[in-house]
């Protein structure tokens, strides 16, 4: 295997002084799409941050292209890894525009940004996500589905080959979480981008991602291809859930049901 | 029609600020024919009386009201984008606080306000100091907190030596009387220096304001965005406490009507909060000017209502009906 995009090495993290995240190693393949599962409580969120250095590893280090993350600017980081955390604020009054605006500044910098930008990446970030029409709408006017939209498409305004989403279909119905698992897919196969996300959902994880690392107690406890994780015993071990799993009839991806 | 719109504030904004500054120059204590006032604008004074009431008086006033307005506004600006919380402003952060301290404690050891401005600053700076290094987490609950202490402060040292009482509670609520040429001299530098340097952070402001986790993940780091932020905040309310004294609320209101009229963009949102903090500051200080002349028994010496006074009686209702439509929207 070639040198992993993004990896974690002995990675302890948390918040404060709790350890959440213990001597946890994860390396990333390039343009593949993973999906963090786990228990609430289980790190998957504190793993997604710190590898995005929201938070800061407590030991151990992880790697962005094999080097330290620490030892770029973190505009540097930012112009190759975008992140969309839980807790983004909507700034009052902002429309769609603006705030998808704001994920061009890793790309132009504090000076270039004094200019109000509307560039291609703006625009086929809000095409890809479907908000081309509520572009000049206020955010905080904007249903939660739509205002999680925006918030993606700020992240691919960022134009990064890596993405770390944590829980982005939250908010989002039906519809929009296909929409957004479609769009995950063709990030990865149009362009080669590397996507990690947190997600609740174990089917959708099973159906979208090309790998599922299930979390708990801050460590892995499985990490494979969906057939190999989401298994009986995996699902009883991480989640103390007894289910059955059989073929999804549609791809043939495994399909869990609780018992 | 964004651009139009913009424009049409702008004139209407010079409209009202060569208007505001026509009505100090004209409306004064001393009654001066408007023609004379006309001459000594266009260089043809007929008494050097004139010229000083003119150059010396009035316009200082309305001088040191516009640019102590500005600087308010864009500090209130400033400490509500660091914080995230709209009710933030200098006075509310302990900012304001430690300035009026330390002028106050100057002027019980030396009389007269000299001293005031490196007083200001000063006091200001450690406020801002302790602010930061002991409420990163919570600036606006910490500065509510150091502000109630740096306030008791004030009032103990005053029940300990109450002789420069009535300097100090004009200094404490904010007045613009009796502005002299060299408190202009002193105020300008800052605005110079305080108003470009927060218009350049606005497009860092502008990621800011998407949250912590957002705004590491686009590559601006919280640590020295926050001290740079607070730094141009407490410079620039410390040289308008030292200009004005305490004035509340413009640093409050002015911050919030930019947002109504052209929106939370700080890029935009910094010009025209410095904007509308002069034209306030300085139609309130014309208020409490009028108040002073007009109403007998108001202000029976030569010093008037301070213009603090005014601000924060009007900005009170402005700033709660404000926050309603906000609400409402």
């Amino acid at each position: 295997m070639s040198t992993p995009v993004l990896s974690a090495r002995h990675l302890d993290a948390g918040h404060g002084r709790t350890v959440v995240v213990d001597d946890l190693t994860l390396e990333l393949a390039s343009g593949t799409v993973t999906a963090l599962v786990g228990p609430n409580g289980s790190g998957k969120s504190t793993l997604l941050m710190t590898l995005a250095r929201v938070l800061r590893a407590q030991g151990g280090e992880v790697l962005l292209d094999g080097e330290p993350i620490g030892r770029h600017s973190s505009r540097q980081v930012a112009r190759r890894l975008g992140v969309l955390p839980q807790t983004a604020v909507v700034p009052t009054g902002a429309t769609v525009r603006e705030v998808v605006e704001q994920g061009r500044y890793p790309q132009l910098g504090a000076w270039a940004m004094l200019r109000r930008h509307d560039d291609g990446a703006m625009r086929r970030a809000l095409e890809l996500t479907g908000l081309s029409d509520l572009a000049d709408r206020r955010l905080d006017s904007l249903s939660g589905g739509e205002r999680q939209r925006a918030w993606i498409a700020m992240t691919l305004a960022q134009e990064t080959g890596v993405l770390l989403l944590d829980e982005p279909t939250t908010y989002l119905d039906v519809r929009h979480q296909i929409d957004l698992m479609v769009l995950v897919e063709r990030l990865r196969d149009d362009h080669g981008m590397t996507i990690v996300m947190v997600l609740h959902d174990l089917n959708q994880a099973a159906r979208y991602a090309d790998r599922i690392v299930a979390l708990r107690d801050g460590r892995v406890c499985a990490d494979g291809a969906p057939v190999e994780v989401l298994t009986p015993s995996v699902l009883m071990a991480v989640f103390d859930v007894d289910a059955v799993v059989v073929d999804d009839p549609v791809n043939g991806r495994p399909l869990f049901i609780a018992r | 029609m964004r651009s139009l719109r913009l424009a049409g504030l702008l004139v209407l904004a010079l409209v009202v600020g060569v208007g505001l500054v026509l009505a100090h120059l004209f409306l004064g204590r001393s009654d001066l024919p408007p023609t004379e006032i006309v001459r000594v604008l266009t260089g043809r004074a007929s008494a050097p009386a004139y010229e000083i009431i003119v150059l010396d008086y009035r316009l200082p006033r309305v001088l040191v009201g516009l640019g102590a307005g500005a600087l308010l506004a864009v500090s209130g600006v400033l400490v509500q984008a660091v914080v995230r919380n709209p009710l933030a402003e200098p006075a509310t952060t302990g900012v304001g606080a430690g300035a009026a301290l330390a002028v106050v404690a100057t002027l019980v050891v030396w009389p007269g306000h000299r001293l005031a401005y490196p007083a200001a600053l000063l006091g200001a700076l450690a406020a801002g100091t302790v602010l930061y290094a002991m409420g990163r987490r919570s600036l606006a609950v910490t500065g509510v907190l150091l502000g109630a202490v740096l306030a008791a402060t004030t009032s103990l040292l005053l029940v300990v030596d109450s002789a420069p009482i009535g300097t100090v509670l004009r200094w404490l609520i904010g007045s613009l009387n009796a502005r002299t040429p060299e408190d202009w001299a002193l105020l300008w530098p800052w605005l110079l220096g305080v108003v470009p340097v927060a218009w350049l952070l606005g497009s860092r402001l502008n990621v800011w304001a998407l949250g912590e986790p957002v705004s590491i993940g686009l590559g601006v780091r919280p640590g020295p965005l926050v001290a740079v932020v607070l730094l141009t905040a407490v410079t620039g309310a410390a040289a308008a406490i030292a200009a004005a004294g305490a004035v509340a609320f413009v640093g409050l209101v002015a911050p919030h009507v930019g947002r109504l009229l052209v929106g939370s963009d700080h890029r935009l949102l910094v010009p025209f909060a410095a904007v509308l903090g002069a034209l306030l500051l300085s139609l309130a200080d014309l208020v409490a000017f009028s108040i002073s002349v007009q109403v007998p028994g108001v202000a029976t010496d030569v010093s008037g209502v301070p213009v603090g006074a005014v601000t924060a009686l009007i900005g009170a209702p402005v700033l709660i009906s404000l926050v309603r439509r906000e609400n409402r929207a």
